[in-house]
């Protein structure tokens, strides 16, 4: 890829160095670092990571990906470790996470860096969708990653749904509640959800095999997919920058840098992130409710789940249903529906104005909810 | 010229198979919900609904969480609703009456945390008989309160928290010096300017030859 800035991939020192330039550019006698470097590299070809992406791709905006993944892992890490002291049995559910919060050492700053992760994830994901949606990177080749996106976000979701139940107690036994009730309007669709579909297993057994390997596993491979596809369509053009003569890529003309560059900032970014969530986990801990009791409704659900429960509150509980159905079907068709060829926001009128009335719904509905009394449903 | 075009053709045969695997999805997932929606239509009744709501230890289990939860004068207003509830209930197995008509007492006459105790003690013996639980059976025994928020930070929450500051400084500084040299108005100047040069570069040729 041609460049005018001397700073592409070719000309700036790699950050990896690729076994194939090593030949050319390392001294007569390479340093053992560097003797180790080439043996590892030559194996495992991590120099083939040094590819070029455009500049445009190291801006801040187009890391809100990145910094998803990194919330991810930062709660694998933190799950892996509060998995050593949880038991999910009904029973002492509850009571086990008194003990990591009370008696395991660190128990309480890492169950908090576990729940601000998953915050973390849950927002930058939807950051990342929306920058996705205003400079139009959904469009033409890259419809299908979207889709695998779109698929994401709804394992993010309902990963914050398991960890909420996980917790055992009134917040989480009534948020099971709900979707034990909605797994019955959706008949057999939600057989999942049926206490009876196992019926000698206590539920939140199966809901903990979910939480730590189903949804992470699925996520694993839709990141995997995700990033191939990134790899296969290349780095989305911005589009304020001139255009060459495909709007579906970045112009030739535009200087690139090694995607090792990319992972160097979104490494600092992540060690960024790894602090503020340390913090937040010493101000604000994860909270625990009381241990839950059938039958009563005194609780809210997690934020994200505010706007459909205010549906809930005046239509009844098929409307979280088909809230929820209606939004994610509006994110999956949007690359369909949309087809302006114009992939900056301000050339996009029409969706431009179809998705900001959605999202003052979003937040006005989210807001109501904040404000209103708990109510009974089921 | 040829490197675009070649381009263009593997993004054009690309698109195409992205839209000849949407129908192949949808046909999938509308197969998929065929599939595990039928059997949906001949399912019986759900076990929710059917277990223990209308056993009257849950009612006072209820009355404590509300007492528990509910601060002031509501939660104890709400609490009495549900004792009332569980005395009114046919099934009072494992229930001492007395003793919870005494914890109705104490709550009337403001007496919370008496009537608390009192309403545990009267569903003691239920309690005790309940075997493990299954399905979406809640287990509790003991309406425990919900955690107290950290009274103040200790050392090693201040250890912690130097530590994490540390961190998000040391990625601050990384991210900074990482950062992109040009902003996108820089960016796009250039990228104009070695478009312009490109072409005159072509026209000088086109002329040479």
């Amino acid at each position: 890829m041609p460049n005018n800035s001397g700073r592409s991939a070719q000309s700036e020192p790699a950050v990896l160095g690729s076994a194939a330039t090593a030949d050319s550019d390392t001294p007569p006698n390479p340093g053992w670092v560097r003797r180790a470097w080439d043996v590892v590299d030559e194996r495992m070809g991590i120099s083939a990571l040094a590819y070029p992406v455009p500049e445009h791709a190291n801006r801040f905006a187009w890391t809100l990906g990145g910094i998803t993944a990194i919330s991810f892992a930062l709660l694998i890490v933190t799950g892996i470790v509060l998995a050593q002291f949880y038991a999910p049995i009904p029973e002492v559910a509850n009571q086990s996470i008194r003990v990591i919060e009370q008696d395991v050492w660190g128990g309480s700053l890492i169950r908090g860096i576990h729940f601000w992760a998953s915050q973390a994830m849950y927002v930058a994901a939807v950051l990342h969708m929306v920058r996705v949606f205003l400079t139009g990177s959904y469009k033409k080749p890259r419809e299908g990653n979207w889709l695998v996106g779109v698929a994401m976000l709804g394992l993010v979701t309902f990963a914050v749904f398991t960890g909420t139940v996980l917790k055992w107690d009134q917040e989480g036994f009534e948020a099971l509640g709900h979707n034990i009730e909605i797994g019955n309007l959706l008949g057999g669709l939600g057989f999942w959800f049926s206490p009876g579909f196992s019926g000698e297993l206590p539920i939140l057994l199966r809901l903990y095999g979910a939480h730590v390997v189903i949804i992470p596993g699925l996520i694993l491979v839709l990141v995997f997919l995700h990033f191939l596809l990134v790899k296969r369509h290349k780095m989305s053009p911005h589009p304020i920058l001139p255009r060459g003569t495909s709007s579906e890529q970045a112009v030739d003309e535009e200087p690139t840098q090694p995607f090792t560059r990319h992972i160097r900032r979104l490494v600092a970014f992540g060690i960024v992130l790894t602090g503020i969530l340390g913090m937040l986990a010493v101000f604000f801990p994860a909270a625990l409710g009381s241990t839950p009791v059938e039958g009563i409704e005194i609780t809210k659900p997690p934020w994200m789940f505010w706007w459909p429960f205010t549906l809930e509150n005046w239509f009844g509980l098929s409307a979280i249903v088909w809230g929820e159905l209606a939004f994610f079907l509006l994110l999956a068709l949007l690359p369909f529906v949309d087809r302006n060829p114009n992939r900056w926001w301000r050339r996009r009128p029409i969706v431009m104005i179809v998705a900001s009335v959605i999202v003052v719904v979003l937040i006005a509905l989210t807001i109501l909810m904040a404000i209103t009394p708990t109510q009974t449903h089921l | 010229m040829e490197k675009a075009s070649t381009r263009k053709a593997s993004l054009g045969r690309h698109g195409s198979t992205v839209r000849s695997i949407v129908p192949l999805l949808l046909a999938a997932a509308v197969s998929v919900l065929a599939i595990v929606a039928g059997p949906g239509v001949a399912s019986p009744a759900w076990a929710h609904g059917d277990g223990p709501e209308g056993e009257g230890y849950v009612f006072v289990l209820q009355a404590t969480s509300l007492l528990v939860n509910v601060p002031g004068a509501k939660g104890t207003a709400e609490a009495i609703e549900k004792v009332e509830l569980a005395l009114a209930n046919e099934d009072q197995d494992g229930i001492d009456v007395v003793v919870l008509e005494e914890g109705m007492a104490a709550l009337e006459a403001g007496e919370r945390a008496r009537g608390q105790i009192l309403l545990e003690e009267s569903i003691a013996e239920a309690l005790a008989s309940l075997e493990s639980a299954t399905g979406e059976e809640t287990g509790t025994t003991v309406v425990l309160p919900a955690l107290p928020p950290r009274a103040g930070l200790s050392t090693a929450d201040w250890i912690f928290l130097t530590l994490s500051a540390l961190v998000a400084a040391v990625g601050t500084i990384l991210a900074i010096r990482f950062r992109p040299t040009e902003n996108l108005r820089e960016l796009g100047r250039d990228i104009a300017a070695a478009k312009t040069a490109a072409r005159d570069a072509n026209k000088s040729t086109s002329k040479e030859s």
